[in-house]
């Protein structure tokens, strides 16, 4: 076979220290004489070093490597043995922290008021944080929140996010048609009744309330990443 | 005998509600049923005109509840349909004389002896409105198409929503030439901003302010749009749920509807 041609153990100077590379199916006895050859070629080199251990395969022998690390520091005076792992790059170990954060769900609690229905002329609907009216939200209705509004129906009546402060918010409707609309303490008028059904999101730009198509703008999709709101 | 308590309610005023009281509670009594309608609006009492029963008028709703009379006594029997009486309102009280519950106790009285009790609900959601609603088993909203009326409408909609109450849609006073013009919002408009169950629509009927004058109601003149509308309604409420909802149409004169056709029009 091709890999009893090869020797059992290899070692390599690397940049951390010394890289010894083994192969697990080897015999323990034929694993040590082998260690012990390279390791006396290597002589001096080898003291105080660090070794790292490499299996070539992505399995844990933790007693072999128990066995082999205490015949090193007994025989060879190494100063420590490690396990080979992929070094982690730099660029990806930035990457994979948000990605992290995504995979285990531990996003922090972002709270809405969530109804259901129809919101007629004389009710009132109070959020402390987000509300999300699935329905529509009848002239003469207001809905006020500390943080965003968002209507899948028609807005008719008086929306109120952000309150009393946050400019931040915003506030959207599938069909947006609001009486008056007020974000932190910015306030904007309706423009009136149109027949078109247009989703629209209102926002604060430059201290004036600006409201733009969903569909033609989706200001979201220009965050690289998702962000909680 | 138990009756049905059915309150008529607007929130606005000057919709139509006196009027479609008074030509619902004909037609129902039309139908061969017991019916009562009950001027609700204390203090500015307007049903007895409407049925031209004012000059008949001895004792009155007030009285009835506060026992001080009879509640026979204050039952003025129509001058044409035989089972249909009204209780009229008080013209010198306000509606604080009434109470919720005392309205609950006085229909739950009538409920023996009457098919169907239809209350005038005055305009406005104060204490009115609420002894109205109190015995009301079933509210019908009547709504013109106008934006302001929509509106009360709305609210008063939710209100009765909050006490139970799911209550149908009137859309009164109907132009069909101003809607197809787009100047009026259609019933489909109004439909769907209160989206509640429809139960019909009523032309603007000259007829019906000669019936108001004359105290004839427009159920009994032939030929009366709103009349035969009113008639459609009590049958829907009397259980026919098979006669449909006419929309009010523009009616196009023998030589526009050939000169459409050929596609002058």
């Amino acid at each position: 076979m091709q890999t009893n041609d090869e020797p059992s153990a290899r070692l390599i100077g690397i940049r951390e220290g010394l890289l010894l590379t083994l192969k697990p199916e080897t015999p323990l006895v034929d694993l040590k004489a082998e260690i012990e050859r390279v390791f006396q070629q290597a002589g001096n080199l080898a003291r105080n070093a660090k070794v790292v251990i490499d299996w070539g395969n992505d399995q844990e022998y933790p007693e072999l490597e128990q066995e082999i690390a205490a015949l090193l520091v007994d025989s060879f005076q190494v100063a420590m043995v490690l396990r080979h792992q992929e070094p982690p790059k730099e660029s990806l170990a930035r990457d994979r922290q948000p990605r992290r954060y995504d995979i285990s769900r531990s996003w922090q609690r972002s709270d809405a008021l969530i109804l259901a229905g129809r919101i007629r002329s004389g009710q009132n609907i109070e959020g402390r944080h987000h509300v999300v009216i699935l329905g529509d939200v009848n002239p003469g209705a207001e809905i006020r929140a500390g943080g965003d509004i968002i209507v899948l129906g028609t807005l008719g009546g008086v929306a109120l996010a952000g309150h009393p402060e946050n400019e931040d918010a915003f506030v959207f409707a599938m069909d947006f048609k609001p009486l008056q609309i007020q974000i932190g303490r910015v306030i904007a008028i309706g423009t009136g009744p149109t027949m078109a059904k247009t989703p629209e999101i209102a926002f604060v730009q430059n201290g004036l309330i600006t409201v733009v198509s969903y569909v033609n703008e989706n200001p979201f999709s220009k965050y690289p990443y998702p962000m909680i709101r | 005998m138990n009756g049905k308590v059915i309150v008529i309610t607007s929130g606005k005023g000057g919709v139509g509600k006196t009027t479609a009281t008074a030509s619902i509670g004909a037609a129902l009594a039309l139908e061969g049923k017991q019916v009562a309608v009950v001027d609700m609006d204390i203090g500015l009492r307007n049903l007895d005109v409407v049925m031209g029963l004012e000059n008949r008028i001895v004792f009155n709703v007030v009285d009835a509840i506060k026992g001080k009379c009879k509640i026979k006594q204050a039952a003025i029997k129509d001058r044409r349909i035989d089972s249909l009486y009204l209780f009229p309102a008080s013209q010198s009280d306000n509606k604080d004389v009434l109470t919720p519950e005392s309205m609950v106790r006085f229909c739950k009285d009538l409920r023996k002896e009457f098919d169907y009790i239809l209350l005038d609900c005055p305009a406005g959601i104060e204490r009115g409105f609420e002894n109205s609603v109190a015995p009301a088993d079933e509210a019908l909203v009547i709504c013109t198409p106008e934006v302001s009326s929509v509106r009360d409408a709305d609210r008063v909609i939710g209100l009765l929503l909050s006490k139970s109450i799911t209550p149908r849609l009137i859309v009164n006073r109907i132009i069909p030439e101003m809607v197809e013009r787009g100047d009026m919002l259609s019933h489909q408009d109004v439909v769907d901003v209160l989206s509640i169950e429809l139960i019909g629509l009523v032309e603007m009927d000259d007829q019906v302010v000669i019936a108001t004058n004359t105290g004839i109601s427009p159920v009994l003149q032939k030929g009366s749009k709103a009349g035969e509308a009113f008639k459609r309604i009590a049958q829907r409420l009397n259980g026919r749920k098979d006669i449909p909802i006419e929309v009010p149409q523009v009616n196009k004169s023998i030589w526009k509807k050939i000169g459409q056709k050929l596609g002058l029009g």
